[in-house]
């Protein structure tokens, strides 16, 4: 029977959700499906069809929930000073390694579900790079509506940071396990990267 | 008893040579129209297609079937596939139910040839016109993989199959590793070759009109089909085929990433860029022209860009790689601006 408490039912869906980002987080080999990080866990399959409606609802929660903290430090900025810091603070807050180590492996999982045709795929992009991609967005437009950023589309200026911080992961194409030591850490200059997408490479004399 | 078996059998086959044409341009043949008649090569095909080479994959079961304890372990099931260009497979496939006949792309096609390799792998050509017979009785995967191959076969198990195809002289068994390494290998590079082959080498254009031409051929072929399917497969399959994967990214990622550089390292000689490490700008560069497009067309949001969303796309990378996403505060009244890049900050704000 359902519990009736809805503070324990939002206790277990949080547990449940914490229990798969830390095993999300921990693996180090290509997962490409949920089942297999299922059958690591003590959380039963019914849990999950109870909790999330079974294991896409599961894979959406968790990226939801993973897009949710990226995008918190994007806020209101009336400087280019605080342009440059939020973007810092985002940028900072992707390549968290637990962070990244989860977006990884749901994104490889989406990906062959995609290859599959499950449904997960749309889904997935919604909630999750599409989201981040969006919100980045709607911050830039909010820049742009106090004269920081230029007049290009803040889709496309969002589009383009995001490509640069995954350039400086290497998330483009790297997708292999990490080695025996242990997961890689990506070294990032993240002044490099927000310098790059506001400053541009031309020198003033290229102008 | 033998005689009336072969007579049998031979009504069930065809083996009246139809020459292309007719003597007279007339059909002899009810219901069949002269012009169509005409058009038949000699086995009787309006068109005269060379033989295909399938991979006929021998396969342990998926499922839990009550007959499987009568079978062979590793070939209970058998299916055939075959490439039809760099990037499209079909796929032949009898259940007990129904014939599945389905058109794969690449990174779909891999998912079965796992399978295969679970089993066995054999590339086999069909022989045209065949010696298989209709009249045959019970058709499972067996008798109509053979069927399909036009062999004579009597065999009624995949694994009776697989030893008479296994010693034909010109069948080969099939590595699937090694075939996804030349594979991969293959069509990164043409793909890489013909995004390249647009760049302009005259030093005498703009180093952001050299940007974009490098750019629009760039795009162009990583959002291709075929190039969107190998990322595919090497995303899925990495950590299973990391050698297949690993020659993706030489042959494709990593020689796209180095024609960039080559133009960077350029423009920072002639003082026209100030970036520290040109391999990483290049990267930025790559990466910007894929942007989000690459994950909206494999997650089926949206299509391959058209080429003018690709031209739009590519201006707004160069602009923005180069002058970066503050550049029109730059821009103030009074401050000398050389007339390309006002140029571009006028249209820039004229989209806006």
């Amino acid at each position: 029977m359902k519990d009736s408490n809805p503070s324990a039912a939002g206790n277990e869906r949080a547990a449940i959700l914490d229990a798969f980002a830390s095993r999300l987080q921990e693996s180090n080999t290509g997962i490409t499906n949920i089942e297999a990080v299922v059958a690591a866990t003590d959380v039963s399959p019914q849990a999950i069809e109870q909790e999330f409606g079974g294991m896409d609802g599961l894979v959406i929660a968790l990226v939801k929930q993973l897009s949710a903290s990226m995008v918190e430090p994007l806020g209101e900025c009336t400087t280019e000073a605080a342009f440059r810091e939020q973007l810092h603070a985002f940028a900072s807050g992707v390549i968290d390694p637990d962070k990244l180590a989860q977006l990884k492996s749901l994104y490889q999982i989406a990906l062959t579900d995609a290859i599959r045709k499950t449904g997960l795929g749309q889904q997935f992009y919604e909630n999750g790079p599409g989201l981040l991609a969006a919100e980045l967005g709607q911050f830039i437009d909010r820049a742009q509506a106090h004269g920081i950023a230029c007049h290009e589309d803040s889709r496309l200026l969002a589009s383009h940071f995001m490509a640069i911080l995954r350039a400086h992961l290497d998330l483009s194409e790297t997708f292999t396990p990490a080695d025996e030591s242990g997961r890689e850490q990506p070294k990032v200059d993240m002044a490099r990267v927000v310098q790059s997408f506001c400053d541009g490479a031309q020198t003033r004399g290229g102008r | 008893m033998n005689a009336l078996f072969a007579k049998v059998k031979s009504l069930a086959s065809n083996r009246d040579a139809v020459p292309r044409g007719t003597t007279d341009g007339l059909s002899h043949v009810e219901g069949v129209p002269d012009e169509l008649a005409i058009e038949v090569d000699a086995n009787g095909s309006p068109i005269t297609e060379a033989a295909s080479h399938w991979f006929v994959c021998f396969v342990p079961g998926l499922q839990k079937q009550w007959w499987h304890r009568f079978a062979n372990a590793k070939h209970k099931h058998v299916f055939a596939m075959r490439a039809v260009d760099e990037n499209t497979w079909i796929l032949v496939e009898p259940w007990w139910t129904r014939m599945m006949i389905d058109v794969l792309t690449l990174d779909e096609a891999v998912k079965f040839l796992r399978w295969g390799a679970a089993g066995d792998i054999l590339k086999v050509r069909e022989a045209i016109p065949g010696k298989g017979s209709q009249s045959r009785g019970w058709s499972n995967c067996a008798v109509l993989m053979s069927f399909l191959l036009g062999r004579s076969y009597w065999t009624w198990t995949p694994h009776g199959l697989y030893r008479r195809l296994a010693a034909e002289a010109n069948v080969e068994a099939v590595d699937l590793s090694r075939f996804l390494v030349e594979h991969l290998k293959s069509v990164a590079d043409k793909n890489v070759d013909n995004a390249l082959r647009g760049h302009s080498e005259r030093s005498t254009d703009r180093f952001d009109d050299r940007l974009d031409t490098a750019g629009v051929g760039l795009m162009s072929a990583a959002l291709s089909d075929s190039v969107v399917a190998l990322y595919k497969v090497v995303i899925s399959e990495s950590s299973r085929f990391g050698e297949a994967a690993d020659a993706y990214r030489t042959s494709g990622p990593k020689r796209a990433i180095a024609s960039i550089e080559e133009l960077l390292v350029e423009a920072k000689r002639r003082g026209e860029i100030d970036v520290d490490d040109c391999e990483m700008a290049a990267r930025q560069f790559g990466e910007m022209l894929r942007g989000e497009y690459l994950s909206q067309i494999i997650f089926g949001i949206r299509k391959t860009p058209n080429p003018l969303e690709i031209h739009t796309h590519v201006r707004s990378v160069v602009r923005v790689f180069l002058q970066g996403a503050l550049f029109a505060d730059r821009h103030a009244p009074g401050v000398a601006v050389t007339g390309g890049a006002a140029a571009r900050a006028s249209r820039a704000i004229d989209l806006a």
